[in-house]
């Protein structure tokens, strides 16, 4: 078997074990699970605190439990496998092309660093008040 | 051969040098190139030619935006806010004619989401690790 095939047999084995833990354990009942540095430094919640909780609750398709733990995570989803379509694609059409800019373009970076940042603010004062 | 057709090799050669006199010349031999149909010094640079590309396909070069994304909410925040940041310049440096400075920006937000990535790796590896010793 070549390096490669090899690579990436290890690395599919590693995504399926990974599936698998994160369907059947709770990372909110288990303390297994790797904490989120900047909470534990700080105390406040960063955009991405809950992400494995969601992904939990997400591969036991309970789709509202997971949005209140983390709702960027749920909501960028289809943007990111969008995205990656995007940056696999070779040939573009004018029409494609035009989408990838509205999307994906500079305008469209800006929006998704304004969201992150106003739902990490958010999420904070919420927990303050 | 002319002038013109031996900078078209020239420009994606390893040894070329800017002169503010004569132009681009030869690193190697400190002249001019003179050669006629090959050259013997020529060494291609797959940085040049990965450029030349990117002005041909109009396409900008990769944004790392969905990887930037990804760290953001799996990793260690600041890094993958970095790599947004970066990402954000690439198209517009592209589409002002900045080629190399959107490469760069490019490989920038590529190096805070690698970065990012390996660390938020190696912390979670190592935070089960001490976990799994307390229980043993």
């Amino acid at each position: 078997m070549s390096k490669k095939a090899i690579k990436w047999i290890l690395i599919g084995l590693a995504i399926v074990s990974l599936i698998v833990i994160y369907t059947v354990f709770n990372p909110n009942s288990s303390s297994y699970f790797p904490k989120c540095p900047f909470k534990m430094l700080t105390g406040f919640k960063c955009p991405g605190c809950g992400s494995q909780r969601a992904v939990h609750h997400l591969l036991n398709f309970n789709i509202k439990n997971a949005i209140n733990e983390n709702a960027i995570l749920v909501l960028s989803i289809p943007y990111i496998i969008l995205g990656f379509i995007y940056d696999i694609k070779k040939k573009h059409t004018a029409k494609s092309l035009i989408w990838r800019k509205r999307l994906f373009g500079q305008k469209a970076i800006i929006a998704v660093l304004t969201i992150i940042i106003a739902f990490w603010i958010y999420r904070n004062i919420v927990l303050l008040i | 051969m002319t002038r013109e057709e031996r900078l078209r090799i020239c420009k994606t050669c390893k040894n070329k040098k800017k002169d503010l006199q004569l132009g681009l010349i030869c690193g190697l031999t400190n002249n001019p190139a003179d050669f006629d149909v090959q050259c013997p010094y020529y060494e291609q640079s797959e940085e040049e030619v990965k450029k030349i590309d990117y002005v041909h396909t109009n396409k900008p070069p990769k944004t790392w935006l969905t990887e930037s994304i990804l760290v953001t909410l799996f990793c260690c925040l600041p890094f993958g806010i970095a790599g947004i940041v970066n990402a954000s310049k690439v198209e517009s440096l592209y589409n002002s004619g900045q080629v190399n400075e959107a490469l760069e920006a490019s490989e920038n937000a590529a190096k805070w989401v690698k970065t990012s990535f390996i660390l938020g790796l190696v912390g979670s590896i190592l935070y089960v690790i001490v976990n799994l010793a307390q229980l043993a």
